[in-house]
């Protein structure tokens, strides 16, 4: 019978360490390569969102535009 | 109503209603070009049989009914297949017989099949572990019978170049390695933690998807509709200024 003594330390033994070395290097790697890729998209978005803004505004300027056209072409003492 | 409702031919419902249907315009009858009357098909007429006639069905009779200056092929002799002798299908016999008429048979060897070689276990050998130090006993430790050790040999002949890098130099990787088995703990905790994340980004990027797909559909609207608006703007400018 094998005496249990309390408060010792406990380890764990590692078989593959070097193989866990190396794929935490790869994580590392691709963790990399996902960081880079986001911010790929968010500087796609970004640009995304200021084409946006731009069509926006634009599409103000030709609404204000029809409407006097409108205006215009409707109220012929106007001219 | 506006202007363009006006200019594009918009009516509002009374209006439409007070509108008369133009009458139809008259049916034209198209004559067609006549065609030539087809000739009445000819009657043929098949000779009759003659009532006592047979057709003859084995070689006798068919030699009987030809005139005698005609003869009938004939095939090979008939051979009883009991006096018949196959060769041995033993390699004896093709080895003693083959070399007279192709010279000397070269041995071919036969390559394994998918499977046998996927079966097939591969020759590794294991590790040398020189200098290595016997593990450390623990009171209350349990043995277990040896193991064999996973090895990931393509993953090894791929990060082969990297490898020495990634072990810190004062690590000596020919001995075993042990880990506190709270640090143990919270890696496995951190795995998963990780492996939780990792599930969420799935479940993230599946719904950027949908909404990237939701988007080229409201992108493929609008497109449609400014080409609309644009045609609709040149009729607009034809219609004030070409006049």
């Amino acid at each position: 019978m094998m005496e249990i003594q309390h408060g010792a330390p406990v380890y764990v033994k590692i078989d593959e360490y070097k193989d866990i070395l190396d794929i935490v290097n790869l994580v590392k790697g691709k963790l990399n390569e996902a960081r880079k890729t986001l911010d790929k998209i968010n500087k796609l978005k970004n640009e995304e969102d200021s084409e946006l803004n731009l069509w926006h505004s634009e599409l103000d300027e030709i609404e204000k535009k029809v409407e006097y056209i409108d205006q215009t072409l409707f109220e012929p003492s106007n001219l | 109503m506006s202007f363009f409702d006006k200019i594009l031919g918009k009516k509002s419902k009374p209006e439409m209603e007070k509108l008369e249907l133009p009458p139809l315009p008259p049916l034209e009858k198209q004559s067609m070009p006549q065609h030539p009357a087809a000739p009445a098909p000819k009657k043929f007429e098949l000779p009759e049989l003659e009532p006592d006639r047979k057709i003859p069905t084995s070689r006798v009779e068919i030699k009987k009914t030809m005139p005698a200056d005609i003869t009938i092929p004939t095939g090979p002799p008939r051979v009883d297949p009991s006096h018949i002798k196959f060769p041995s299908m033993h390699t004896e016999h093709h080895e003693g017989a083959r070399p007279e008429l192709f010279g000397e048979r070269k041995p071919v060897l036969k390559k394994p099949s998918f499977m046998q070689r996927a079966m097939q276990k591969p020759n590794m050998q294991p590790r040398p572990m020189p200098g290595a130090h016997p593990a450390p006993t623990f009171p209350g430790q349990m043995h277990h019978p040896a193991e064999q050790p996973v090895h990931h040999e393509e993953f090894r002949e791929l990060h082969e170049p990297d490898k020495k890098a990634l072990v810190p130099s004062h690590v000596d990787t020919n001995k075993p390695k042990f880990i506190d088995i709270n640090d143990f703990r919270s890696i496995l905790s951190n795995i998963g933690y990780i492996k939780g994340k990792l599930k969420e980004s799935s479940d993230v990027l599946e719904r950027l998807n949908d909404t990237k797909l939701e988007e080229d559909k409201a992108f493929e609207k609008w497109r449609l509709e400014l080409e609309d608006v644009q045609r609709k703007m040149l009729f607009i400018d034809k219609s004030l200024f070409e006049k």
